[in-house]
C-alpha cells in the first residue's frame, strides 16, 4: 500500500543545508494501524508531510497504491490529497461559524469527481456516524462543541472522501486524557471494523499503544519497530 | 471545483464577517455613487445648455456677458459687462436686427392649488416668441404692455401646464411663484427638446416682472437677436459688438467682457466647457473609487492573514492553488460588484433628488452606469488579485501551523 525507499529530505536554510531524513525505508500494508513515534526534531513530522504529499522529498522513492508519487507536480499532489488522503490535525482546523455537516462536506468540493449536494450530505452523514458523532448536533456550529466532539468532526472530515490512508498528526495533543482515550478508540474501531489504514504521528507512548504497530524514528532514521501481539 | 461550490464558499466567508464586508462594500458604494452623480451633473449641465441653445430659432445671435474663451480655458480676469435695458433699446435701433429679445432666467418653484413644479422661469418680452419660435396652444404670449406695467401674468410651457393642471383648463387660473400670485394667460404649444429644461417645462413671465420680483435689479442675462436674413449674421454680429463697445466705452477690444455668438458658436463652446466640467467632476469621484479599491485590498490582505490556517487546511484536503486564488478573487469581485450595483442605485436616487430639489439638473446616462459597473469589476480584479495570489502561494505546512 505504502512503500518508502531510501527517502531523504533536506532543507536549505541560507548557506547551510539541513538533512532531516537520512534514508527512510518503510512498508505499510493496507488495513494497518501504525504509530510513528519520535521526539521533537526526530523527523516524524517531515515523514508525515511527505506521506501526506504536503512536501516534496529530496531523493528516494514513494509508492502510494503501487504508483510512484515521488516526482509529481503540485496540482497532481492536490488531486491525490483530495481523493486518497484524509488528514486529522492536532489543532482540529475546523472552519469557524460553519455547521458540523458543512465542515465534513468541505473536502468533497475539491474532489476530482463532482458530487451533488445530496450525495455529499449522505457521505458526510455516514462519515459522522463512523466517527461516532451524535446526529442531533450535525447542524451545530463548530464553535459550540467540546474538544472531543470537535476532533470527531475532524475525523469524520478525514473519512468523508473514503481515503486510502488517514494521517493523524498528534490528534490528541490538545485533548485531556479521557477525551484522548475516546478519540483513539474511535481510530481503533475504524481500523478494526472498517479496515481503514491509519498512520498516527505522536511523541507519547500512551497514544502509540493504541496502534497495532509502532515505528520509532530517531535522527531521521527508523530506529526500531515492533508489532503489538 | 465547480463554480457553484466556489460561490457557496465565498458567500459563507463574506457573511461570516458581515461588519467588515459591509464597510468595505460601503467604500465602493460611495465611490461608484459619486462617479454616477458627478457625471450626471455634468451631463445635466450639458443637456440644459444645449437644449436652451437649440430652443433658440435660426438666424439668431446671442449676446452674453463674459470673456471670450481662452486657449486652455484660463479666465483672463477682465470684468464682465452687465447687460441692461438700455443695451436692448440701442440694439433694437440697428437696421439688421429684426427682433430683439432680452432674457432673464431663474429657477424656482411654481405652485398651483396642491401641485407644484420646479421649472425654469424665463423673463421675456413679446419678441421672444418670434426669436425662439414659440407658438401658442391657447391664450396669448407675454406682451410689451404687460412688460411696461410689471404685470403678474404667466404663460406655461406644454409640460408645465400638464404637470400643474392635467387636462383641466389653465387660462385664468392663479399660480404662485415665491410670494406673488400670477394669472395664467396662455399655454405654449409643445416644442420638443431634450434635457430637464426643455422649453416645454419652462414658464414665461414679463421680463420686467422677473427683474422686479425674482432676480432683483435691472440686469439682463442675455439678449437674443434675430437677423433679417442668414447672410446678415456676420454683419449684425460686428454691428452689435461695435455698438456695445462704444456705449460701454470699452478699451480692451480684444476682450470686451461680452460675447456675441451664433447658435453654432454657442454649442461648441458650451460642449467644450461642459466636457471639461464632466472630466473634472468625474476625476474627483474617481479618486474616491480608488480609495475604495485600496480598502478592498486592505480587507482582503487582512482576511488572508486571518484565514491562513483555513487556507492551509483547504490545501491539505485537496484545494489546488487555482482553487484558492479563485475563491479569494471572487470574494473581492463580489464585494465590488455588489457595491457597484448599490452605488448605481444610490447615485441614481441622489441625481433624481438633486433635479427634484431644483438646484441643478442631473441626468444619469446609460454610459456612466455601464462605466461604473465596468470600473467596479475592474477594481475587484485589480485589488483582489494580489491578496488572492498571496493566499494561493501559501505553503500548506506553514499555513497549518500559523498561529
Amino acid at each position: 500500500m505504502i512503500k518508502l525507499e531510501n527517502i531523504k529530505k533536506e532543507y536549505v536554510m541560507g548557506e547551510t543545508i539541513l538533512e532531516v531524513l537520512h534514508g527512510i525505508n518503510l512498508n505499510i500494508k493496507k488495513g494497518e494501524f501504525v504509530a510513528i513515534m519520535g521526539h521533537s526534531g526526530s523527523g516524524k513530522s517531515t515523514i508525515m508531510n511527505i506521506l501526506g504529499l504536503l512536501d516534496k522529498l529530496t531523493s528516494g522513492k514513494y509508492f502510494l497504491e503501487d504508483k510512484d508519487v515521488s516526482k509529481i507536480d503540485e496540482d497532481t499532489q492536490s488531486h491525490i490529497r483530495a481523493d486518497k488522503i484524509g488528514f486529522v490535525f492536532q489543532s482540529f482546523n475546523l472552519l469557524p461559524r460553519t455547521s458540523v455537516l458543512r465542515n465534513v462536506m468541505l473536502p468533497l468540493i475539491y474532489r476530482t469527481k463532482h458530487l451533488s449536494e445530496e450525495e455529499r450530505r449522505v457521505k458526510a452523514g455516514a462519515a459522522l456516524t463512523s466517527a461516532g458523532f451524535p446526529e442531533d448536533k450535525w447542524e451545530n456550529n463548530s464553535n459550540q462543541l467540546s474538544g472531543g466532539q470537535i476532533q470527531r468532526v475532524a475525523i469524520a472530515r478525514a473519512l468523508v472522501n473514503d481515503p486510502s490512508i488517514i494521517l493523524a498528526d498528534e490528534p490528541t495533543g490538545n485533548l485531556d486524557s479521557k477525551t484522548s482515550d475516546i478519540v483513539l478508540k474511535t481510530f481503533q474501531e475504524l481500523n478494526r471494523n472498517e479496515g481503514r489504514t491509519i498512520i498516527l504521528i505522536t511523541h507519547e507512548h500512551d497514544v502509540a499503544k493504541y496502534a497495532s504497530r509502532t515505528i520509532y524514528i530517531r535522527d531521521g532514521l527508523v530506529e526500531s519497530e515492533y508489532y503489538k501481539i | 471545483m465547480k463554480i457553484t461550490d466556489l460561490l457557496q464558499e465565498t458567500k459563507t466567508s463574506l457573511l461570516s464577517n458581515l461588519t467588515r464586508t459591509g464597510l468595505t462594500v460601503l467604500g465602493i458604494v460611495i465611490g461608484i455613487a459619486s462617479v454616477i452623480i458627478m457625471l450626471a451633473i455634468g451631463q445635466g449641465a450639458q443637456n440644459t445648455i444645449s437644449s436652451s441653445i437649440n430652443s433658440l430659432g435660426s438666424n439668431v445671435l446671442t449676446v452674453r456677458p463674459g470673456g471670450a474663451p481662452q486657449p486652455g480655458g484660463v479666465d483672463t480676469g477682465t470684468s464682465n459687462l452687465v447687460l441692461s435695458n438700455d443695451d436692448v433699446d440701442e440694439i433694437k435701433k440697428l437696421e439688421l436686427a429684426k427682433y430683439v429679445a432680452p432674457l432673464v432666467q431663474t429657477r424656482s418653484q411654481v405652485t398651483s392649488a396642491g401641485k407644484n413644479i420646479n421649472g425654469t422661469i424665463l423673463g421675456v418680452t413679446a419678441d421672444y416668441a418670434n426669436v425662439s419660435n414659440v407658438t401658442m396652444e391657447e391664450g396669448g404670449f407675454i406682451t410689451d404692455s404687460q412688460n411696461r406695467s410689471f404685470a403678474k401674468v404667466i404663460v406655461l410651457g406644454a409640460n408645465a401646464k400638464t404637470n400643474l393642471f392635467g387636462t383641466d383648463n389653465a387660462i385664468g387660473q392663479r399660480l404662485k411663484i415665491k410670494t406673488n400670485s400670477y394669472t395664467v394667460i396662455g399655454v405654449a404649444a409643445a416644442k420638443g427638446g431634450t434635457g430637464f429644461t426643455s422649453p416645454d417645462d419652462s414658464v414665461y413671465i414679463p421680463m420686467t416682472t422677473a427683474q422686479q420680483y425674482l432676480s432683483g435689479g435691472n440686469s439682463i442675462g442675455s439678449i437674443a437677436i434675430s437677423a433679417v436674413t442668414a447672410e446678415d449674421m456676420t454683419q449684425l454680429q460686428t454691428d452689435i459688438t461695435d455698438l456695445l463697445v462704444a456705449n460701454h466705452k470699452i478699451q480692451n477690444k480684444e476682450n470686451p467682457g461680452f460675447r456675441v455668438m451664433s447658435q453654432a458658436d454657442l454649442l461648441s463652446t458650451a460642449s467644450s466647457i461642459t466636457t471639461m466640467f464632466s472630466i473634472l467632476l468625474g476625476s474627483v469621484a474617481g479618486i474616491s473609487l480608488v480609495v475604495g479599491g485600496i480598502g478592498i485590498m486592505n480587507m482582503m490582505l487582512t482576511t488572508v492573514r486571518e484565514r491562513t490556517r483555513e487556507i492551509g487546511l483547504r490545501k491539505a484536503i485537496g484545494a489546488r492553488r487555482a482553487d484558492i486564488q479563485k475563491q479569494f478573487l471572487i470574494e473581492a469581485i463580489l464585494i465590488t460588484v455588489s457595491g457597484g450595483i448599490i452605488g448605481i442605485f444610490l447615485g441614481y436616487l441622489v441625481a433624481f433628488g438633486i433635479t427634484y430639489s431644483g438646484v441643478l439638473t442631473a441626468s444619469v446616462s446609460l454610459f456612466s452606469v455601464l462605466l461604473s459597473f465596468g470600473v467596479s469589476v475592474f477594481i475587484g480584479v485589480t485589488f483582489g488579485y494580489y491578496p488572492a495570489r498571496k493566499a494561493a502561494q501559501l505553503n500548506p505546512i506553514d499555513a497549518l501551523r500559523y498561529e
